[in-house]
């Protein structure tokens, strides 16, 4: 037996008889029910949080804590849509185009998707150096409540910070890895 | 609209998939990735069937979408511990035993993780049993160009078989 046919007995070899495809099925509903949910929770979440805020913001004398907030939530909010609402989800016209079109779809949606972790983790460190500066005015000219709500937004900002650098960390090498693959596809 | 209804089709994919768990299998060595790879590419069989024009095409439809993914998904010049070596899974070819199939299975997806993505597709597509024009169809490049990539692909794994040997001895 010659090589090619070694190779070919080899691969026809491997046939994935071990794995129950009525459990895979069952699995594959629920994982398309499950993006479903996710992508209506993620909207509901966006919404009741500007409907929040925008209450606030109308209905009440603007305090402190709402002038101090107000970068919070103009930060967090945009940061939390580019990096969940437009992460690069695969489209299905881009899964079943031939391979050089998909790597090229791909990695143009790759590429927007770094360059939003890039600004995601630059707003939070914005946000920081502004609750800085923000904690410094309120020790230096504000009351007790400015310090306080200007030592809640430090906090806020540091756990934000914290989070945007472990996630962007982790999105990110991900990312990289398949951006590397796709273009590694389109080389001859 | 949600519609968690399925497709037609859907019954038909069981006949394709051998070939399916076998071009996962070539983009992912860890047995657990490689299942979390399979339902991936069925999620996105089950997404994309409704857009499936001719359903007599639904293998290759349905491997577009597993070697797309999986080029996605594969890390690159993965390695996994202990793998066979060409040799040994030779010397055991003529043996029906399990033992020997599994040695030879292990070694060719092992070798195969090592090519580039570009000339692992051409090579898995060809022992799938494409010919040249399917394979261009199917990765949207010229026939030459498949021609080409399958060249390269054989001499890297000729390379890979000889750079083996001459480390056992």
């Amino acid at each position: 037996m010659n090589i090619e046919d070694q190779l070919r007995a080899a691969w026809n070899a491997e046939s994935g008889e071990h794995l129950d495809l009525a459990s895979l099925t069952t699995k594959v509903r629920r994982h398309h029910r499950r993006r479903y949910w996710q992508r209506a929770v993620e909207v509901i979440l966006t919404v009741v949080t500007m409907m929040l805020f925008a209450h606030a913001l109308i209905s009440q004398a603007m305090q402190p804590a709402h002038w101090l907030l107000l970068p919070f939530f103009a930060i967090f909010l945009p940061t939390a849509w580019l990096l969940v609402l437009r992460s690069p989800r695969l489209e299905t016209e881009h899964a079943t185009a031939p391979t050089t079109v998909y790597a090229q779809r791909r990695l143009v949606q790759l590429k927007t998707s770094l360059r939003d972790l890039r600004l995601a983790r630059r707003s939070a460190q914005g946000l920081l150096i502004y609750s800085v500066l923000a904690c410094v005015g309120a020790w230096l000219f504000g009351d007790a409540l400015w310090r306080e709500t200007a030592l809640w937004l430090l906090t806020f900002a540091l756990a934000w910070l914290v989070a945007t650098l472990l996630l962007t960390r982790w999105l990110g090498r991900d990312r990289r890895r398949e951006h590397d693959n796709l273009r590694n596809l389109l080389e001859n | 609209m949600l519609n968690f209804r399925m497709h037609s089709l859907w019954s038909k994919i069981e006949t394709c998939h051998p070939q399916l768990w076998r071009a996962v299998c070539g983009y992912e060595l860890n047995p657990a990735l490689r299942e979390e790879l399979y339902q991936e590419v069925l999620l996105a069989i089950w997404e994309s069937l409704p857009k499936l024009r001719d359903p007599e095409r639904l293998l290759f439809y349905a491997l577009r979408i597993a070697h797309n993914l999986g080029a996605s998904h594969a890390r690159q010049a993965a390695r996994t511990p202990g793998a066979s070596s060409f040799d040994e899974a030779y010397h055991g070819f003529d043996d029906c035993s399990t033992g020997s199939n599994e040695a030879q299975r292990s070694w060719l997806f092992d070798v195969l993780s090592r090519l580039p993505l570009n000339l692992r597709q051409v090579l898995m597509l060809q022992l799938e049993g494409f010919d040249y024009g399917e394979m261009a169809e199917l990765l949207g490049i010229s026939a030459e160009n498949v021609g080409v990539r399958l060249h390269r692909a054989r001499q890297l794994l000729r390379q890979l078989s000889l750079e083996e040997q001459s480390d056992e001895h």
